[in-house]
């Protein structure tokens, strides 16, 4: 059992949540922290947003964390979480206060600073302590050409953003978990001025690939740049970004921020749809955390066919033609959207 | 109203990063630019001012003489005033939030209606600025906007901001306020040369908070800051987890990180063959049924 009074000598990680669950981003954070301070003893502390203590966050404890304090707060919410954090963690403030380095985490953690009057440094490579337990955080300046190694003196307090894309996600402690503590409600606190009218999705023909929720992929069996624009029109009907192999780049059927694989972009779609990739190891690279993939090929054998869900032996250019005919059929024309229309 | 723009005079260093020389020598290569953040932000003030949502632009950095250059460029692109807050610190590496201070100090004894700074600069990138801006004077901040339209008949601002993976979020906020802003969506502008040789005439008026409050530097919180030449950013690449057996984290290498799936294999022709993609786009909410 883990008590709340920790908090004075505990590494305190401001949660993201995402849909519901713990970003990968904060897994990322967790992961680090446990690597570099975790293991010498120093309690890790999460902070989320939730009003009931729920298994996914006991499960933290898996990565590293010792304790989630959960404060009654819509997630998304970063001043009001910065407002109860700042009344409760007021008595015992924790030495070291990060987040991952992503839009919520700068709202929590630079908003905190700046209420506190204390150093804040954002989009940190490193953390760790050093000898007398001080801590010292790197980061760099000047286009990257520089870094600036910074050790805090001892008592002062740490406010960082630590950046996200760097670490592997770990397990480190396999059956282990955090306890989960509710934060009492304390009160109704002023509304944020600033409010929310809506959400405008990205469009998926110019968005990042990295940032794509369904992608299709096409590779050397497709053979022309006239299928390409075929697989185009596909990924128009369906709201999907488009992306292909390094063949695909050489022959300028696409262009090279499409290009996935280990020379390339690395993906993570909700669903991938591959026409005519064979599956070669630097291609695949790319794809390792793609949720869904449906494969298409000739080849039964191609190594793509055993990485998919659905592995398809067809003719990835009749495949295309004929969903399009489909989806036309359907009235499809916004992907998701029409879907769910329907 | 007057919209004002604070702009941080960024350093670029000219030198390569590549050729071996000390830090000292590569910070002596300084030259002194506006970010593209800063850019963005009195892009959208000036743009502002066509709308007639503000009457007046007034562009403000902190620093020595050396940082008329940036206002010079912020004139030359259109701002009706600028000033200089006569400043000593080092506002990158650790007085990014008493260099805040003076600004609110300053920006308090303003008529002014709405702030916008860049999100981040390109050479320290901490973003702090703007939070303790808003923080000193009290008004609300919306960070990372894209677009800024005035509502009509409102003293509010319409905001897109950029919310990662492409997405928007549009937001209302009531003025003053406090904006940082990390794209202008139309075309750039161009400075003009008139404004240039006008900006040689005259004399860059000094801005001083009304109470002058001694701010501490961010150094009382520091045992020791030292700076070296930066490594190559680490990369994330795929190892296999350590929990694993050798022979599977070897398939793993092999199959660059992706399991081998029992996945349903189907043999067929063109329209089988879509029929089954088609199941899967229905079963994932992508395609009506």
């Amino acid at each position: 059992m883990v008590s709340v009074g920790v908090l004075s000598e505990a590494f305190c990680l401001v949660l993201e949540q995402e849909a519901g669950s713990v970003s990968e981003a904060s897994l990322e954070v967790i992961t680090e922290l446990y690597g570099r301070v975790g293991r010498q003893g120093r309690p890790l502390v999460g902070i989320g947003c939730g009003e009931q203590p729920t298994a996914e966050f006991a499960l933290l404890g898996e990565y590293g964390l010792d304790l989630v304090l959960l404060f009654p707060v819509p997630a998304g919410w970063a001043t009001v979480l910065r407002r109860r954090m700042k009344t409760y963690l007021d008595r015992q403030w924790p030495p070291v206060l990060v987040a991952p380095a992503t839009l919520w985490g700068e709202e929590v953690v630079l908003g905190l600073a700046s209420e506190l009057d204390v150093p804040a440094f954002s989009n940190c490579m490193q953390l760790e302590t050093v000898e007398n337990g001080a801590v010292r955080v790197e980061r760099l300046f000047y286009e990257e050409k520089i870094a600036v190694r910074y050790t805090l003196a001892p008592g002062s307090p740490l406010l960082a953003t630590l950046a996200v894309g760097l670490t592997n996600v770990r397990r480190r402690r396999p059956g282990h978990r955090a306890e989960v503590v509710c934060v009492p409600d304390t009160g109704r606190l002023p509304a944020d001025p600033v409010t929310v009218l809506g959400r405008i999705k990205a469009d998926p023909r110019t968005m990042d690939l990295e940032e794509a929720d369904v992608i299709v992929c096409g590779g050397r069996g497709l053979g022309s740049a006239e299928n390409f624009a075929l697989l185009a029109k596909l990924a128009d009907m369906l709201g999907a970004a488009v992306g292909g192999t390094r063949v695909a780049r050489d022959n300028g059927w696409i262009t090279a921020e499409r290009q996935i694989g280990q020379t390339g972009k690395v993906v993570k779609p909700e669903l991938l749809l591959s026409f005519g990739v064979s599956g070669a190891t630097q291609h695949t690279i790319g794809l390792r955390d793609s949720r869904r993939i449906v494969a298409v090929n000739k080849d039964k054998n191609a190594p793509m066919m055993k990485l998919a869900d659905v592995a398809i032996v067809a003719d990835a250019r009749e495949v295309i033609v004929e969903l399009i005919r489909r989806l036309e059929a359907a009235g499809a024309g916004l992907g998701r959207r029409a879907a769910r229309q329907n | 109203m007057l919209a004002v723009v604070l702009l941080k005079k960024a350093v670029f260093l000219s030198e390569s990063a590549l050729r071996p020389q000390p830090v000292q020598g590569l910070l002596a290569t300084r030259r002194p630019f506006i970010g593209a953040h800063d850019l963005a932000a009195l892009h959208h003030a000036l743009s502002l001012r066509e709308q007639a949502a503000v009457s007046r632009v007034a562009a403000i950095t902190a620093g020595g003489s050396e940082a008329d250059v940036i206002l010079c460029q912020a004139y030359a692109l259109g701002a009706d005033e600028v000033f200089r807050v006569p400043w000593e610190g080092d506002a990158g590496l650790t007085d990014a939030s008493p260099v805040g201070r003076v600004l609110a100090g300053v920006l308090a004894g303003l008529p002014a209606g709405v702030v916008f700074c860049g999100h981040l600069s390109p050479d320290s990138g901490r973003g702090l600025v703007p939070y303790v801006v808003a923080q000193s004077l009290g008004w609300p901040l919306v960070t990372r906007a894209v677009k800024v339209q005035m509502t009509p008949d409102l003293p509010h601002l319409r905001i897109h901001r950029d919310v990662g993976r492409g997405n928007r979020e549009v937001v209302e906020c009531p003025l003053p306020a406090v904006v940082t802003a990390v794209r202008y969506p139309s075309g750039w502008r161009y400075p003009k040369c008139a404004r240039l040789l006008a900006f040689r005439r005259r004399n860059v008026p000094t801005l001083s908070p009304p109470s002058s409050p001694g701010m501490p530097s961010e150094k009382r919180w520091l045992a020791d800051m030292e700076m070296t030449r930066a490594r190559p950013r680490p990369k994330k690449i795929f190892t296999p987890d350590e929990n694993l057996s050798a022979a599977e984290r070897m398939k793993m290498i092999v199959s660059g990180g992706l399991k081998a799936k029992k996945g349903k294999v189907v043999d067929g022709s063109g329209a089988d063959a879509a029929s089954k993609v088609y199941e899967v786009l229905v079963e994932c909410g992508y395609a009506p049924k």
